[in-house]
């Protein structure tokens, strides 16, 4: 398990991702954006999309799965206060495969909380063109070295 | 049809609500963000979090699902239907304070910028400030949405 402590500025991580299917693309509009560009075929070839893509927030969710099923890297996520900034680039297309990379950009102790750490981190995911779909950037919470009252630091 | 140019800064929109539970929390993040305090109420309760916690993602979505029901709500009482729909991205998304089971979120949204666009002039940028609010009137998620919305066509009215 990697602590705050093991984190350093420049570091990076490479994510493998999902085929994102027609199928998929369908379930995740459904429940949580059913817009016609997400859900019908046509409707979908007559955007300015010009073809099925997954809706914004399944990009995130999916860069979001890609980066918490990365079991080779396990890092003592506490969970994050936010987001800061994610440009949508270019859509998730049906039928696209996915990649993604992350670099810390910068990393602090945080004042309340002795217990924790804030990294922050950049992310940029990738179809299987290397074209950038999606970047991400925000603050992470993570454990301090469990040890770390005891060594004083 | 309602176009970048018919919407003014300050338009509001209420989303209406959203109740999380213990069932809904697991369900999303076991999809999305299988971290052990969003799926494992054991396990979170050994977390900072004191107990089991939503996705912050699933606080996000719900936003968006009451969004396009809200708009389908518009274009049916009222004829409002909104061109456009695509976004560029978001801007300054916080997850405040922790969404619970038994929680439930009342969505606003209200338009603070619009944008112009020099390499797309028929085109402009929406920019809106979006709220979730508990039942205890805490402010515990917020972020500034970006929709890119077409101008009204020349020789067209505001219906």
């Amino acid at each position: 398990m990697k602590y705050f402590e093991d984190i350093e500025v420049g570091d990076k991580a490479f994510y493998k991702g999902p085929t994102v299917t027609k199928e998929a693309i369908f379930a995740f509009a459904r429940e949580w954006d059913p817009q016609p560009h997400h859900l019908d075929i046509d409707a979908a070839n007559a955007s300015i999309l010009d073809g099925l893509s997954a809706s914004g927030w399944h990009s995130c969710c999916l860069l979001m799965q890609m980066i918490t099923n990365n079991p080779a890297n396990p890092i003592a996520f506490l969970g994050a206060p936010g987001i800061e900034e994610s440009r949508w680039k270019r859509p998730v297309m049906a039928g696209d495969t996915l990649h993604a990379s992350s670099k810390v950009v910068d990393k602090r102790p945080s004042k309340s909380k002795p217990f924790m750490g804030l990294v922050k981190r950049h992310f940029e995911m990738f179809n299987q063109k290397d074209e950038l779909v999606l970047t991400m950037e925000g603050w992470t919470m993570i454990a301090r070295w469990p040890d770390a009252g005891a060594r004083g630091e | 049809m309602i176009y970048f140019d018919d919407i003014p800064i300050g338009a509001f929109s209420d989303l209406g609500r959203y109740t999380f539970t213990e069932e809904n929390i697991i369900a999303f993040a076991k999809l999305w963000d299988p971290q052990p305090f969003h799926i494992d109420p054991d396990a979170a309760k050994d977390s900072m979090f004191g107990g089991l916690v939503a996705s912050g993602w699933h606080v996000t979505c719900a936003w968006m699902k009451l969004m396009v029901a809200e708009r389908e709500k518009a274009a049916k009482e009222r004829g409002a239907v909104y061109a456009g729909g695509v976004s560029p991205g978001f801007l300054d998304l916080k997850w405040r304070a922790p969404v619970r089971p038994g929680d439930t979120l009342h969505y606003t949204s209200i338009t603070v910028e619009k944008l112009d666009l020099q390499s797309r002039p028929t085109f402009g940028i929406l920019r809106s400030e979006n709220i979730g609010t508990n039942q205890d009137g805490v402010k515990v998620f917020s972020f500034i949405g970006q929709a890119f919305m077409p101008r009204r066509p020349e020789g067209t009215e505001a219906s």
